[in-house]
């Protein structure tokens, strides 16, 4: 467990999709979050690095599996949602390649930080509890 | 021989080899874009199969989409380093490969089309990929890397 600082987030209740495996790999993410928060500031680049790499393998498959349930069900926001996984997910990597390939590791550990804070919160929050209905009702 | 089309088709599907033609001159690179090769491969033999093995279509999907998204990283942050200057837009070719290859996994998994047919899908598109990104844009950048003395 990562040490606890001014962006720690933590799980909340009002956070739930009402599905549990998705539940579950949120509360994995926000877990790779902090895990990324704690290092961010430090200079052990390769540890930063592996947590990365981490977070981009698995939001990936996370993604993936929201979006087979979404395009079963026939979601009706399915592009829409799909539209800001992949927008987010581009970012993610241009993030990344900025880290490993400029010399300023530390402002753009800041920006990442910031980015993955603001979107996974709002993303999980807002646009991922409005499937969660939808889903839940054509759940067995 | 087979009477099914969709086999036939596959029969008539030969095996891709690596030659020297593909090669950029960057080993690290044309290492992994032999894997790609290797991928059509397994693909071609899945569909030549008697029975589309679903666990193995499954598994070949995922080992593309990570392969790629690390050999893409890697090519990448070369070019971000090298400061390339169509970094932009060889980036944006690469997020669309893998905007393609995820809609795809997501159509398989949802039992939509096929596994044959999206067996078939992928393989056009990564032979198209092979054709036009690696023997154009790739190649242009090692040019680029070359002319300005730069290597991995």
């Amino acid at each position: 467990m990562a040490p606890k600082n001014e962006i720690t987030v933590e799980w909340q209740e009002d956070y739930s999709t009402g599905i549990a495996k998705l539940d579950e790999q949120h509360k994995t993410i926000i877990s790779y979050l902090n895990e990324f928060n704690a290092l961010a500031m430090s200079d052990d680049k390769r540890a930063i690095s592996a947590i990365l790499i981490k977070l981009l393998g698995y939001t990936l498959t996370h993604f993936l599996d929201e979006e087979i349930s979404m395009y079963a069900a026939r979601y009706t926001e399915f592009e829409k949602h799909r539209n800001e996984h992949n927008r987010f997910f581009f970012e993610l990597r241009s993030l990344y390649i900025k880290f490993e390939g400029g010399n300023n590791s530390r402002l753009v550990c800041a920006e990442i930080a910031s980015t993955l804070k603001e979107w996974f919160i709002t993303h999980i929050s807002d646009t991922d509890k409005k499937y969660g209905p939808f889903l839940a009702s054509l759940e067995p | 021989m087979s009477s099914n089309p969709e086999s036939a088709m596959t029969l008539q599907m030969p095996k891709l080899e690596w030659t020297d033609e593909y090669a950029i001159g960057i080993s690290t690179f044309d290492n992994q874009h032999k894997v790609l090769f290797e991928f059509i491969n397994d693909l071609r033999d899945i569909m030549m199969s008697k029975r589309t093995n679903l666990k193995a279509v499954d598994k070949t999907f995922l080992s593309i989409l990570d392969y790629t998204l690390t050999h893409f990283l890697e090519e990448e942050i070369f070019l971000y380093k090298i400061s390339y200057p169509n970094f932009n837009r060889h980036k944006k070719d690469h997020d669309n490969f893998i905007r393609e290859v995820k809609d795809l996994y997501v159509r398989f998994k949802a039992g939509e089309g096929g596994n044959r047919i999206i067996c078939a899908e992928i393989t056009a598109i990564l032979t198209e990929w092979i054709q036009g990104h690696i023997m154009k844009d790739d190649l242009e950048y090692a040019k680029f890397a070359s002319e300005n003395g730069v290597s991995l």
